[in-house]
């Protein structure tokens, strides 16, 4: 939480300043989740949207971006009914990420692991982002997540698990 | 996995997924509806049919519009309109639609666009009006007339304003349509908007918001009276119910005596189909109204999103099967794609399969955007992925009556992948 997010400031000032400080992290992370920018752009924006609507009845504001952070989550997994249920914010056309500069950016290795990651089931998908991407601990991910630390742990273990195997049927 | 493989991997996934966050350098503003990220800027003239107005415009248009309504609209008798030079089954079907073209960026206010699918042709791009973004539209009992919604802030310190216009469309004539500011407004300009319906005979619009304090936050399904912008009806609920419908999870069945929403059932947030009693005094949401049909979350090849058709006598569900990314490739196996339609009350078994998506698919979504009285026919929208990379979803709009699936004739301009927006 940013310092411009007390609660003493303005809620709109607070959600702005929060979106201009995590906007970036967040569509980094809904786009490792689905694969596609636009698509992970509106999964922010419906989440800040969400954070505005809530606003008056956040108990703490000060977990405002575990809030968002949990709705790209339940955003990323729910990515086919979002795009019916609210279809204003229908993505632009996709921006091709298989781009000459981006597959130079990438490189073949890592490329195949992120295809590999985008097909895990999504718990999994979660666990491993989340764990490794983030860096977070097994308490945070299952805070983010809300599932119990266990459960993380054996997401976590059985989507790598799962990984290595693809990566080796890929080779 | 031994731990020496578990720590190569890990370290994969650490190096692919830094390389791939580092793709996206930037991200839009926050887009409208939004606390600050629009500001009404200063423009031109508003259009001569666009009416804003002054105290005597508004005043002739309120006038205008309720006479309009009542006319156009009959309660219990939904009017679509006759193509002319079509078949039986074509003077069924509605003739003209709009679609949203504002994509959630505040650069970028589109226009709506007014379609014709008989001759697959756009009419009408109705521009917004300046520093006005037209950000939903919702179809009413005809095809000439909708409820356009726009959602701005109008200062850093009010987090959001909302107007509702009417769009009247008269094709072939001079002026081909008409908007026209609606004097309805949430009570003292507060809390976010969740989805509007006009009701059949034109006179009403309920919308339900969301708003109280931080103690007691509350849903409020509100009727307005769309001649004098008065609440004549209030219903609360507390906030949990509240569903991420959107703007569609509001209908109002042409009997006029009851409106149908979408709210949140149990901790598993399963979506459920209520009706209300609107000639009731009471003003409880959740007592006053009755479940017709709850969606299980987490089967959405049952029912990813229910319609009542304006009888309300059937529900009509939309399917969606597999996701993209999944490791299944046999998703739309043995017709699993379909649009299914319930008789009220909901029995056992399903009262028919409107259509089965023959093909197959590794994922697919099926969505319904407009039906008759009792779902004899639809409009619907299927979705299409296939498991091959870099291939998009194929999408195909038609209309489906007895089983069948006749693809509509919509205009080039509007992108496949806008057809679930488009309101007919």
């Amino acid at each position: 939480m940013t310092q411009a997010c007390q609660p003493a400031h303005d809620p709109s000032q607070q959600i702005t300043a929060l979106y201009q400080a995590h906007a970036l992290g967040l569509v980094r992370l809904a786009f490792l989740m689905t694969g596609d920018q636009p698509t992970a752009e509106d999964i922010v924006q419906d989440a800040f949207l969400g954070l505005h609507r809530r606003w008056d009845s956040l108990v703490d504001p000060g977990k405002a971006l575990s809030y968002v952070r949990s709705c790209v989550l339940n955003g990323c997994r729910q990515v086919h009914r979002v795009k019916y249920r609210r279809p204003k914010f229908r993505p632009d056309p996709p921006e091709d990420i298989e781009s000459a500069e981006n597959i130079a950016i990438l490189g073949e290795a890592n490329r195949a692991v992120l295809a590999a990651i985008r097909r895990l089931p999504a718990r999994q998908r979660e666990a491993v982002v989340l764990r490794y991407y983030l860096d977070m601990s097994e308490d945070q991910v299952a805070q983010a997540m809300g599932v119990a630390r266990g459960t993380v742990k054996s997401a976590a273990s059985r989507g790598l698990a799962a990984l290595a195997r693809m990566l080796k049927e890929a080779k | 996995m031994s731990t020496e493989d578990q720590t190569g991997v890990e370290d994969l996934v650490r190096t692919a997924t830094l390389a791939g966050a580092s793709l996206i350098r930037d991200v839009r503003p926050l887009g409208a509806p939004a606390p600050t990220g629009l500001r009404r800027q200063p423009g031109p003239a508003p259009r001569r049919w666009v009416s804003w107005g002054g105290p005597l415009a508004a005043a002739a248009a309120v006038v205008t519009i309720a006479l309009t309504l009542v006319a156009v609209r009959q309660p219990g008798t939904p009017a679509p309109v006759t193509s002319g030079t079509g078949t039986a089954a074509r003077a069924t079907i509605p003739r003209y639609f709009v679609s949203v073209t504002y994509h959630g960026r505040p650069s970028r206010p589109g226009p709506l666009i007014v379609g014709d699918d008989l001759t697959g042709k756009v009419i009408a791009a109705v521009p917004p009006p300046p520093g006005i973004f037209l950000t939903d539209v919702r179809g009413t009992a005809d095809d000439r007339t909708f409820v356009v919604q726009d959602a701005v802030s109008t200062a850093p310190t009010r987090p959001l304003s909302y107007t509702w216009y009417l769009l009247r469309i008269t094709p072939g004539s001079a002026h081909q349509y008409q908007l026209t500011k609606l004097p309805v407004a949430l009570p003292g300009n507060r809390g976010f908007a969740l989805a509007y319906a006009l009701s059949p005979d034109g006179r009403e619009l309920a919308v339900e918001s969301n708003g109280g304090t931080r103690a007691r936050p509350v849903i409020t399904l509100g009727i307005y009276s769309v001649s004098t912008g008065a609440q004549l009806h209030a219903w609360t609920a507390p906030a949990q119910i509240m569903s991420e419908g959107g703007e569609r999870g509001l209908s109002w069945p042409s009997g006029g005596r009851q409106l149908v929403f979408l709210a949140n059932a149990g901790s598993a947030r399963d979506l459920q189909l209520r009706t209300l009693d609107i000639t009731g005094t009471g003003t409880d949401l959740v007592a006053g109204s009755r479940a017709v049909l709850t969606a299980d979350n987490a089967d959405t090849s049952a029912c990813s999103w229910p319609h009542i058709t304006p009888d309300g006598g059937t529900v009509i569900c939309d399917t969606e099967v597999g996701a993209p990314g999944a490791d299944v490739s046999t998703a739309c196996a043995n017709g699993a794609l379909k649009f299914i339609a319930f008789p009220l009350p909901v029995q056992r078994r399903p009262l028919r399969v409107l259509y089965q998506y023959p093909g197959g698919c590794h994922h697919g979504a099926a969505f319904t955007l407009w039906t008759d009285a009792s779902a004899s026919s639809i409009i619907g929208v299927t979705e299409i992925g296939t498991a091959a990379p870099g291939v998009k979803e194929a999408y195909a709009i038609g209309v489906i009556t007895g089983g069948r699936f006749r693809p509509l004739n919509i205009a080039k301009s509007i992108p496949p992948g806008d057809y679930a927006a488009l309101v007919f």
